[in-house]
């Protein structure tokens, strides 16, 4: 099985997301794609699985013309995705989940479904793949990493020719990742090709046959696993050898004695687990970590979202306890979600509304209207935010500027706590820079900044000290002027 | 590439217009039809009879608009304007015109209670309100024991139910509560912050918005506004009964809808709810007038309000419809 994709472009609104892409997976191999965040990794292999159609360019599968409308179309071709994202149902059952759109082939004669069929069907896959656990246990009593090993079992249940697996081993513990390894190695002895995507080097020395570099959306080049060093391709990924100063200057000097908030024994059930930090005035203090290891609880609970269960805080040397955002936002504490289109802005609304949300300009009761459009005005020049006018809809603005608008709605109420929960996911480099520039601007000028990111190269590009968590504690809390190496932090991280 | 992007915005806004404009064209597509059929119906008379059937509904719907544009619904107004009305009425003997002051106190009591149980119990809206329809109907049941409440003050009905120059007074209150909601959506941070919530609430609370309050301010206003009803409706047949205002509350949020306003909230304005009031009361003037079976009547104004949904909701805006 050989699938070509050629030429592949796909842009999202106003952002190139992939210019120009070849790429080829043939049978028996093992072709690892590396690149930055919003490299257009994960759209290629969406455009491959039909989960989105390309704008331009040709695929081919066994040379046959490939051009799938839809991840259904393209699973009976054989082509199978695992999503970056978590695809899991916890409503149903871990057998439900693995065929959850072929729950009808397993439906008896009678219109009864053949419940035991399925999973042992399910649980065939399962010991395959060395998973362990069995399909009878509680799917919510699973971990991430383990519901990742669920949808590679949905995925090798189509029984794909082409695999394709977009950072499926991130959230995977050594174990099972070992076992996902010798999975994969018996797929390629069948002849299976596979797409693997992942931000650790080391895996794809371990598994890769082939290496396609990919930066900004631009195909960079084909490498045989092994002919370059680690450094080398991380300069060919980020694409530059001054690639990493897009991040501003840290900062020289901090004191260390005046902490604005310092949070003791903190606990969040299930989430944290007795954290102490604390966050010095005019600092930039970057959380890195897996996703749910604690950062985003640590910020939840600072912002009154997620009620804590033991500890307290001191803001500004005086007990607080925040039991709704409000009370947050109220002493001077502003939070940017994670989640911008869900979270951050109402896209329905215009520029404007969203910017002044925050702070709403009034006299009394009543809106102040020409002061909401002077505030709009006002972050639109300072954050450079590219639409029509400010009564523009949020929705027709790219990536980029919706999460300066939603970074100007924070900085409108001129809080003295920033928390930024990953304040540059997706968004292209251009604008990246921009955004950690007025990150800089804000802490220089006294503002106290918490930023969690998945991002290894921004957390220490742009953190002025580093802490990083695993399982709901701080497992590790580097000093100021303490830049560790990406493997350092990694090392923390699992 | 600049020019594509204009192009684009073009057709969008002549779409959105077709779908802006949709309730004004079937008020006077609806003005017009009537007007043919019957010769009765375009006069100076039965207008000020249409004014006077509308307003009771418009009041109520310019409460419901803030609510349902907040993310939320509430089926009590019915029951709201029985207890206002019964409120009124009671005091009426004794207060005069005063007795404005006890129905409005009545409305905002209710509205309030529906959004206390609302925000602060975390329970939703839809249900709340079906609880509270039943009971505040038990109230008015419980107080009167079925027998209507007669109100014989002239002065009273005089203020509230009289004629100047054959303009019946209540369409003065109703253009007051316009001008009031007007303002309060338009003007006011509190109309604001109703957009906001229903627009995105998860949004509006990591924004630090204080969303319980202006949920529980939202329904309180609307209560508010229920009393006014209340009051204007027993003035109009000089007695508060038992059965007064059932079944309102389907008029209400037919009338904020068919105005444009969509039950998923966040979009939607006062000047909608005005026309789709005054639809939905000449569909059924117009309808007697004409002398339309009264069987079918029910059939013809359910399926306007699907008509007109259908033609006014924009999907583009609304991802899943529930």
């Amino acid at each position: 099985m050989q699938l070509i994709a050629q030429n592949i472009s796909k842009s999202f609104g106003a952002t190139s997301s992939l210019v120009d892409v070849s790429i080829i997976l043939e049978t028996g191999q093992v072709r690892a794609l590396v690149g930055e965040n919003g490299a257009g990794k994960s759209t290629l292999f969406k455009v491959c699985a039909g989960a989105i159609q390309s704008d331009s360019g040709s695929m081919t599968l066994n040379g046959k013309p490939y051009d799938p409308q839809d991840m259904r179309a393209a699973q009976l071709a054989g082509v199978a995705l695992v999503f970056q994202e978590v695809t899991i149902n916890p409503s149903l059952d871990i057998a439900e989940n693995i065929y959850i759109d072929r729950l009808r082939d397993f439906v008896g004669p009678s219109g009864i479904s053949n419940w035991k069929s399925l999973r042992k069907a399910a649980q065939i896959i399962l010991d395959d793949m060395g998973a362990n656990f069995s399909v009878d246990q509680d799917i919510n009593k699973l971990n991430l990493g383990q519901w990742k090993v669920v949808e590679i079992a949905r995925a090798l249940s189509y029984n794909p020719k082409i695999l394709l697996l977009d950072e499926s081993t991130a959230f995977l513990n050594s174990q099972e990742k070992n076992a996902l390894f010798s999975v994969i190695n018996n797929l390629k002895k069948q002849g299976i090709a596979i797409g693997f995507v992942s931000h650790h080097l080391d895996e794809i020395d371990e598994i890769a046959d082939t290496i396609t570099v990919l930066k900004d959306g631009e195909w960079v080049g084909d490498y045989a696993s092994g002919a370059l060093s680690t450094e080398a391709i991380e300069a060919l990924m980020v694409g530059r050898e001054i690639g990493r100063n897009i991040y501003p200057e840290t900062r020289a000097f901090i004191n260390s004695n005046g902490n604005i908030l310092e949070i003791k024994k903190l606990t969040v059930s299930g989430q944290l687990d007795g954290i102490d930090l604390e966050l010095y005035a005019g600092e930039i203090l970057g959380i890195g970590g897996l996703k749910g290891s604690g950062g985003e609880a640590i910020l939840g609970a600072i912002i009154g979202d997620i009620p804590f269960t033991r500890g307290e805080m001191l803001y500004e040397n005086k007990p607080y306890h925040p039991r709704q955002p409000y009370d947050a936002w109220d002493v001077g504490i502003a939070y940017l979600p994670g989640d911008r289109t869900g979270e951050g802005l109402i896209l329905d609304y215009t520029v404007s509304d969203n910017l002044s949300m925050a702070s709403i300009p009034r006299k009394g009761i009543f809106l102040d209207k020409p002061a909401v459009m002077r505030l709009s005005d006002k972050y639109i020049s300072i954050l450079n935010i590219k639409a029509e006018s400010s009564n523009t809809p949020c929705n027709s603005l790219s990536g980029g500027n919706l999460q300066k608008v939603a970074l100007g709605k924070c900085m409108a109420p001129r809080p003295k706590i920033l928390l930024l929960n990953n304040p540059t996911r997706g968004i292209d480099v251009g604008a990246r820079m921009e955004i950690y520039q007025i990150i800089r601007k804000l802490a220089n000028d006294g503002v106290s900044i918490i930023f969690l990111t998945e991002d290894l190269l921004e957390l220490i590009g742009l953190s002025d000290r580093i802490i990083i968590t695993r399982m709901g504690k701080i497992s590790k809390a580097f000093k100021h002027e303490e830049f560790p190496s990406e493997e350092e932090i990694i090392r923390h991280m699992i | 590439m600049e020019q594509q992007v204009l192009g684009k915005s073009k057709q969008g806004r002549s779409k959105i217009s077709i779908r802006e404009y949709f309730p004004i064209i079937l008020l006077l597509v609806l003005i017009l039809g009537a007007s043919i059929l019957s010769p009765r119906f375009f006069s100076f008379t039965n207008g000020m009879v249409i004014l006077q059937q509308a307003v009771v509904l418009l009041v109520a719907a310019l409460g419901m608009t803030f609510v349902i544009i907040g993310g939320s619904i509430d089926l009590s107004v019915g029951s709201i304007v029985a207890l206002a009305a019964l409120a009124a009425a009671a005091t009426s003997k004794s207060m005069g015109i005063a007795a404005i002051i006890p129905a409005m106190a009545v409305g905002l009591i209710a509205g309030w209670l529906n959004g206390i149980i609302f925000a602060k119990g975390k329970v939703p809206s839809f249900i709340v309100t079906l609880g509270t329809m039943v009971a505040y109907r038990g109230l008015v049941l419980l107080w009167t024991r079925g027998a209507p409440v007669e109100i014989t003050n002239r002065i009273f009905l005089t203020v509230f139910s009289g004629r100047t120059l054959g303009v019946p007074h209540s369409a003065f209150f109703g253009l007051v509560m316009i001008l009031l909601a007007y303002v309060i959506f338009n003007h006011t941070v509190f109309g604001r912050e109703v957009r906001a919530i229903g627009g995105g609430e998860r949004v509006s609370i990591l924004t630090g918005l204080k969303v319980d309050r202006v949920k529980i301010l939202m329904f309180t206003f609307l209560g508010f506004l229920c009393g006014i009803a209340g009051l204007l409706q027993s003035a109009r047949v000089f007695a508060a009964t038992a059965q007064l205002g059932e079944g309102l509350e389907l008029d209400v949020i037919a009338a904020v809808v068919v105005g444009g306003t969509p039950l998923t909230g966040g979009i939607g304005n006062i000047q909608g709810t005005i026309l789709g009031a005054f639809i939905i009361t000449i569909l059924s003037n117009a309808m007697n007038m004409v002398g339309v079976d009264p069987y079918i009547q029910g059939i013809v104004k359910g399926g306007v309000l699907i008509g007109a949904v259908f033609m006014t909701i924009d999907r583009s805006k609304i991802g899943i419809i529930k």
